[in-house]
């Protein structure tokens, strides 16, 4: 199958957003506004902290709220001279969000938290541990989540079965992203 | 090598246009993350509610529009209307042959 035409090509998995399991939206956004707009999103890999970064980012921009959006991965270092670029520019009506703010170096995540406090409308950061910041949700999965996604994206007529996905959720350990990285790679087999 | 098309508005016009951009440009599609390029680009200001405008866009050299297993590489034109943001695209194919060029397809 041409990479185009596959249903769980990363455009496509785009599309699906941030479902909270045990909170709604709003709930969100009011626990937020109480944390003072600092605080952080944790969980476990794949379980959906970035695209729930990215949908508050939406939301702040509807606001009126600006927004500055930093992803931290092993593609994309987030290293001294970058965070010092990032704070000298900053404004008291930004929202900084931080994707994988446990990547980055201790004395510069020490800086930018310390910084933000006076010079930013808030800090928002994801991160697979506790701790960094006070707590807005733990991030999770379970098959049930796995089994809606992919009923969203694969095409009609090709039923994946409950027991396929519940058994491809297991293996990866509830990691959502990596279930549908290997689906990709089963479609792109076919013809 | 150039491309030539027609823009043209008809039926229920957006209540205010300010003008049109054209993009020619191209993306990735598939298991990665998504590259993109704009090759040109026009505007039309004040174009109105309806009518018609001819363009041309010089090609450049590449990239051709491919597909294979991970990656497709994907031409398109690209009509916005400001200030309203709306968009609509045309997907093109771009290639020596006039056919996507497909990878690891034998001769």
């Amino acid at each position: 199958m041409k990479a185009r035409d596959n249903p769980f090509a990363v455009e496509r998995i785009g599309t699906i957003r941030y479902r909270p399991l045990s909170t709604t939206f709003d709930r969100l956004l009011a626990r937020l506004h109480e944390l003072n707009y600092r605080a952080a999103i944790a969980g476990p890999e794949g379980s959906g902290k970035t695209t729930l970064l990215e949908d508050l980012e939406q939301t702040f921009r509807e606001k009126g709220i600006k927004t500055n959006l930093v992803f931290v991965n092993d593609a994309s270092l987030f290293d001294s001279p970058a965070c010092r670029r990032l704070l000298s520019k900053l404004t008291r009506d930004q929202i900084v969000l931080l994707d994988g703010a446990d990547l980055i170096r201790r004395s510069d995540w020490s800086l930018l938290k310390r910084h933000t406090i006076t010079h930013a409308y808030g800090l928002l950061i994801t991160s697979h541990k506790r701790g960094l910041l006070p707590t807005l949700i733990e991030c999770s999965t379970n098959p049930a989540l796995l089994r809606e996604i992919v009923g969203e994206l694969q095409p009609q007529g090709r039923i994946l079965t409950t027991k396929f996905l519940d058994s491809l959720y297991q293996r990866h350990k509830g990691n959502i992203r990596a279930c549908l990285r290997e689906l990709y790679d089963l479609y792109s087999e076919e013809p | 090598m150039d491309s030539r098309g027609y823009s043209g508005g008809s039926g229920k016009p957006p209540s205010v246009v300010g003008r049109f951009g054209l993009l020619l440009r191209w993306y990735t599609a598939g298991k990665g993350t998504r590259d993109v390029g704009v090759a040109q680009t026009l505007r039309f200001d004040g174009p109105g509610a309806h009518g018609s405008k001819d363009f041309s866009f010089p090609l450049p050299d590449g990239p051709y529009s491919f597909s294979g297993k991970l990656i497709s590489l994907i031409w398109a034109m690209e009509l916005t209307v400001s200030p309203s943001s709306e968009t609509i695209r045309r997907e093109i194919t771009f290639s020596p042959t006039g056919r996507e060029i497909i990878l690891g397809e034998r001769r």
